[in-house]
């Protein structure tokens, strides 16, 4: 079927479809967007016209009320730091799993399955005890690693979630040709050296998948955070979104403004690196 | 990526290692390969498979998350079999939503991906704008969609009054509060068709040549060529939609809390209600492990159903 081969009608009809796919897409992005920059009369009065002049009082007043710049230093926080740890210990993993004699690939695939399957709400009362003994041990040993009230618990558990990151890398790895870390180990380099100098330059396009990816899936998560979190000055954005939508029930346009603060890195972060996750998520499947 | 072609198997094949050191260094070589993956094995070992095994133990008890844990044996498969009337109506309402959800998502993914391989002017645009929603995802989508929802000026509404519709109430009524959620679920569709739209660029285009040259309609070649050569596709995406479908939770905690009438107490959300509200761990991951139980026998039998309808190419060459 190629498309220029069909009629004028069957092809407007084509692209309305996609019009009316496209508007009910952006619609609520859009409206969240718009709404946040309206002021509170035209909210009341017309809830979901188009503003008549942009402003900005409503995302000031949230960033002040909701803590936002807290809110935006726990989540990066938290994020960065769990995206760094997954992506270094993927990292040696795959290469450890792509290089030696491990027949790994059966065992690797159930893992991944199984992970999946785990309900992660199964994990989490005995996770949260694990933390607390952890906790006290590292209190009896005068060791300055605070597993309660912190933000370590919940980069803790983020950081064991490899198996996506492991199977997408050592994918990659496989595809590397063996005699470029042959060369450089004939050239005296250590094996961890060959990783650091040879294979994680060549497999940069992998790792800058899963890094985006990743860093999104934390940035959204909100269980983990929901467990470990208790503090107000611990919180990350989505808890706070959550306090936030609770606290100001009846002052909508404070609300979207809210939201649109909580939704617009994920969309800036697609909006640049679009074609990488999209790559990304195809070579996942593909190599399922 | 041509040479990583989905016809290749469902599961991985077990490939040996293409780099092998001098016989003598075996030791060498395996002990370097135990320090490359020890980091992996050490989180894996204490966030996933300890916490999991320590539930395993739960089970059996009966543990308000304080100091006692009391042994009580099988009671708590005793009372989930014969005394949980919510147990049943929450496994119902997640196998509905789980249900419908794939399905329609299936064959909404499936249509545009049809449409979206078409070569026409701004299919790049379209196909980037398709799969912004999956990018988004999270809590603050969830309360855009609240207002959407919303009685009297919720933009649901706001069209069913264009067309002279009576209202809907969409989150707060029986019928349409678990529809709702599959709507919500259905934006996220996007994703779906971003690796549907992959299976079909993989297809070679010289089969449909080939085929139109025999004289195959159009309708003959979507249902001989397209779609067995999708089928891996679709069984992906089955799977990993059922998986994540059933594990549903965040949207259902914020918007509804289970109401009204339970008709939206999804499986995870009584269990997190079990467990965190009504402090009952040890039957808590009685149902969690059940959870993990259906999963994965609902996986394995799609995987077994899969040998009948799923098409790869390298078993027949």
């Amino acid at each position: 079927m190629v498309f220029r081969e069909l009629s004028l009608p069957v092809r407007l009809l084509f692209y309305l479809f996609l019009a009316v796919a496209a508007v009910s897409i952006l619609y609520p992005l859009t409206w969240m967007s718009y709404t946040s920059l309206k002021t509170n009369e035209e909210v009341m009065f017309s809830p979901f016209g188009l503003p008549t002049r942009i402003s900005f009082e409503n995302i000031a007043e949230a960033w002040q009320t909701g803590n936002f710049a807290r809110l935006y230093a726990n989540s990066i926080l938290i994020a960065v730091v769990s995206v760094i740890g997954i992506i270094s210990i993927s990292t040696t993993a795959a290469y450890g799993l792509a290089r030696y004699h491990f027949s790994a690939n059966r065992a690797l695939f159930l893992y991944f399955l199984v992970g999946m399957a785990v309900p992660t709400q199964a994990l989490m009362v005995p996770s949260f005890k694990l933390m607390a003994i952890l906790d006290s041990w590292a209190n009896a040993l005068h060791l300055p690693i605070p597993l309660l009230n912190s933000p370590l618990p919940v980069i803790l558990t983020y950081m064991s979630w490899s198996s996506l990151a492991i199977i997408f890398i050592r994918a990659y790895f496989i595809s590397i040709p063996p005699e470029l870390e042959d060369a450089a180990r004939v050239d005296g380099a250590r094996e961890l050296q060959i990783l650091r100098l040879v294979m994680v330059p060549l497999a940069m396009p992998a790792i800058a998948t899963m890094t985006i990816f990743y860093f999104v899936f934390f940035w959204n998560d909100f269980l983990w955070p929901l467990i470990y979190l208790h503090k107000h000055t611990l919180r990350t954005i989505p808890l706070g979104i959550m306090h936030f939508e609770g606290k100001y029930v009846s002052l909508w346009s404070l609300q979207v403004a809210a939201l649109s603060l909580a939704a617009w890195p994920p969309i800036l972060i697609y909006i640049l690196f679009h074609r990488r996750i999209q790559r990304g998520l195809t070579e996942g499947a593909l190599k399922f | 990526m041509a040479n990583l072609s989905q016809a290749d198997s469902a599961l991985p094949q077990m490939r040996p290692g293409r780099f092998r050191l001098p016989r003598g260094e075996a030791w060498r070589e395996n002990l370097y390969g135990y320090l490359f993956i020890s980091p992996w094995i050490l989180g894996f070992v204490l966030f996933l498979a300890g916490p999991l095994l320590v539930s395993l133990g739960l089970m059996f008890t009966e543990y308000a998350g304080f100091k006692k844990i009391t042994y009580v044996g099988l009671a708590n498969f005793e009372e989930l079999i014969k005394f949980d009337i919510r147990f049943i109506g929450s496994l119902r309402v997640s196998a509905v939503f789980a249900f419908w959800t794939v399905s329609l998502a299936i064959i909404i993914s499936l249509a545009m991906a049809l449409l979206l391989n078409q070569r026409f002017k701004g299919h790049t645009f379209f196909r980037g704008l398709f799969y912004l929603p999956a990018a988004v995802s999270g809590v603050a989508m969830t309360f855009v969609w609240a207002a959407m929802f919303e009685k009297d000026y919720g933009m649901f509404n706001q069209i069913l009054r264009i067309f002279d519709f009576d209202r809907v109430a969409w989150l707060t009524s029986i019928e349409w509060a678990l529809p709702s959620y599959i709507i919500m679920r259905l934006y996220g569709v996007g994703h779906y068709m971003v690796i549907m739209l992959a299976g079909l660029q993989s297809i070679p285009d010289d089969l449909h040549e080939a085929a139109k040259v025999d004289g195959a309609s159009g309708l003959a070649l979507f249902r001989h060529i397209t779609l067995p050569l999708l089928s891996p596709t679709i069984f992906f995406l089955m799977i990993v939609g059922m998986i994540g479908s059933l594990q549903v939770f965040t949207e259902g905690f914020m918007l509804t809390q289970g109401g009204p009438a339970r008709s939206t107490l999804f499986y995870v959300l009584y269990l997190y209600i079990v467990a965190f509200t009504e402090r009952r761990f040890g039957y808590a991951s009685v149902l969690a492990w059940l959870l993990f139980l259906i999963i994965m026998g609902l996986t394995l039998l799609q995987f077994w159903l899969a040998r009948r309808w799923v098409h790869y190419e390298s078993q027949e060459a």
